[in-house]
């Protein structure tokens, strides 16, 4: 049986032998990515929030209500009142960098200091507890909300 | 950094929100204490939890939130691991063995994101370099230190292996290194009251072990558990079919009134035949038609087996389980199935359910008798074995080998043993 087989050796690095497999000029790997939130048809409400805290602050809390006025307290209840916040739980998902606009006038960036401390990784809620950490006001997010119906039209 | 405690608060309020390994439960209902009493931070689960921490220890070395998060990582996975309470003796290896162990998990859950602060604050030299993860300029060191390093921060040596770990250490670490090495949280020990007990039991459960334990499914109810279980449960359950259909085929007996089946029988026959491959192509070679095998088909007697289940009361828990098994078999069944508590009556499955009337007691000597009565030759009895004890008498007339049991799962054989016939029993699911 020996002398009746050709010995084949498989070259270094070639994983397949002739006619085991489609030839790999014929296979293509490509990565696929969608999401559903880059659909403007989707979104009933949409905001985009950003901020850049300065490096020095360690006391997030005091430079947010420095935002207001240089004073060390504050009455959050008539300022969120007065603030206008989205009333409903909204979706965060990140904004992409050349969309985000940075906050001009104080009060835009007081209004996103306290909308930013409301949302955790996903979502905005307006009951939610507001958490002044560098990682929730530091960033690029657009909250949104998205109309159902045309959820389920998108087909 | 200048951290007040207020902001320390808020850190520790997103880290619940963002509930890293399950850690909400427990940081919820913490309370926080400022003192410059512990060096580091550490949580004490003795009476109500309370989480201390030292004001200058992180003014000291905490540069970020993340590295604020990773020591409060830290005393949570102590706590969660139950090691204060574990190890009575604090032993300076043992703790060192502890905390490797537990930034070596912090590493591979959160990354250099929080390991960033183990890098700053142990140096990568012998022994402390155990307690951080190498960065790719550190330098290489002994290979076998090496060697236990990667393990660590690999996962091979995970919360399971800490004695493995140690027995390693023991001979290779250089007490007097080890002593000046700062560790964090508390290493003292501590006795956990029965409430804190029940939560750290709640957060087990609702973690997913990943990166902790060497069988991360082996603990908590998280999805690989479910699918673990469910694959299990199927695996049984198969058994049990497999089992069942084996005993069944044992007791099926022709049943004159049915001719629903057909046997095939095979004949040679001088006619090509699709069935028989090769003649087409010893046909073509010849040019004879040659002998081929045929398939000729003819009505056959059903095969059914005669089933008598047991409904007593001591049944009850696992009728349903039974019922279904079964169901899924009622092609084999001889209708009706029989039913019998204190005597023998008829059942019939009805939308999937078996409909019967029974008493409630139990008593196998009107299965004997109804066997005797009806002259059947085999059948199949399904029983927990919780029934009178049989004597020959009752056995007058049949044939031991012709009744077959299968008793449940959590039956006892006993008394089928006891008079010599043929049982199967479940494993229990």
């Amino acid at each position: 049986m020996e002398n009746t087989h050709e010995k084949i050796t498989v070259p270094a690095g070639q994983r397949h032998l002739s006619n085991s497999g489609g030839p790999s000029s014929r296979v293509r790997t490509e990565k696929i990515t969608t999401s559903i939130f880059e659909s403007e048809e989707l979104k009933t409400q949409s905001e985009i929030h950003s901020l850049d805290i300065p490096e020095n602050v360690t006391d997030i809390e005091k430079w947010v209500i420095s935002l207001y006025r240089p004073s060390l307290s504050i009455d959050w209840e008539p300022m969120i009142a007065a603030l206008k916040l989205p009333a409903v739980r909204m979706l965060v998902v990140p904004a992409e960098m050349s969309s985000v606009l940075q906050s001009e006038s104080r009060y835009k960036m007081l209004r996103s200091a306290v909308i930013l401390s409301k949302c955790s990784s996903n979502y905005y809620s307006p009951d939610s507890p507001m958490i002044f950490t560098r990682n929730r006001l530091n960033r690029k997010v657009e909250l949104i909300k998205i109309n159902l119906n045309s959820y389920y039209g998108m087909d | 950094m200048e951290w007040t405690e207020k902001q320390i608060r808020y850190i520790i309020q997103d880290m619940t929100d963002e509930n890293p390994l399950a850690c909400r439960a427990l940081f919820t209902i913490t309370n926080v204490e400022f003192t410059t009493k512990i060096p580091t931070m550490a949580v004490t689960l003795s009476k109500s939890p309370v989480l201390k921490i030292n004001l200058e220890f992180c003014r000291e070395h905490l540069q970020s939130e993340n590295d604020v998060k990773a020591v409060l990582l830290h005393e949570f996975l102590h706590v969660l691991l139950l090691h204060t309470e574990k190890f009575k003796t604090s032993n300076r290896l043992l703790n060192i063995a502890l905390d490797a162990i537990i930034n070596s998990i912090i590493y591979r859950y959160k990354g250099m994101q929080y390991a960033d602060f183990f890098v700053r604050f142990y140096k990568w030299e012998e022994i402390s370099f155990l307690l951080r993860p190498k960065l790719d300029d550190d330098e290489e060191l002994e290979d076998e230190w090496m060697n236990v390093h990667k393990k660590i921060y690999q996962g091979k040596y995970c919360a399971d292996d800490l004695y493995e770990l140690l027995v390693y250490l023991k001979d290779k670490i250089n007490k007097k290194e080890a002593r000046k090495i700062t560790l964090l949280g508390n290493h003292d020990e501590e006795n956990i009251s029965d409430e804190m007990k029940v939560l750290l039991d709640g957060i087990l459960k609702k973690m997913d072990g990943t990166s902790i334990w060497n069988k991360p499914w082996t603990r908590g109810t998280g999805e690989k558990l479910n699918t673990e279980e469910l694959k299990i449960i199927r695996y049984k359950k198969n058994k049990w079919e497999q089992s069942t259909l084996t005993l069944l085929k044992k007791c099926l007996m022709p049943d004159k009134k049915l001719n629903n089946e057909t046997t095939t029988h095979k004949v040679m026959l001088p006619i090509l035949s699709s069935t028989d491959r090769r003649s087409m192509a010893r046909f073509k070679y010849s040019g004879m038609i040659p002998i081929s095998k045929n398939e000729s088909t003819k009505p056959a007697q059903s095969q059914l087996a005669n089933i008598y289940l047991d409904v007593s009361g001591s049944m009850s828990n696992e009728i349903d389980a039974l019922i279904s098994l079964l169901y899924h078999f009622r092609s084999y069944i001889k209708m009706p199935l029989w039913v019998f508590s204190d005597d023998v009556v008829e059942a019939r499955f009805k939308d999937g359910k078996l409909e019967y009337e029974s008493t409630g007691g139990t008593s196998i000597g009107p299965v004997f008798n109804h066997l005797r009565k009806n002259k059947i030759g085999k059948s199949l009895i399904v029983s927990d074995g919780y029934v009178e004890t049989m004597t020959d008498l009752m056995l007058k007339d049949l044939r031991r080998e012709n009744i077959n049991v299968l008793v449940s799962a959590n039956g006892n054989p006993q008394k089928f043993m006891d008079v010599k016939i043929p049982y199967l029993q479940l494993e229990k699911l």
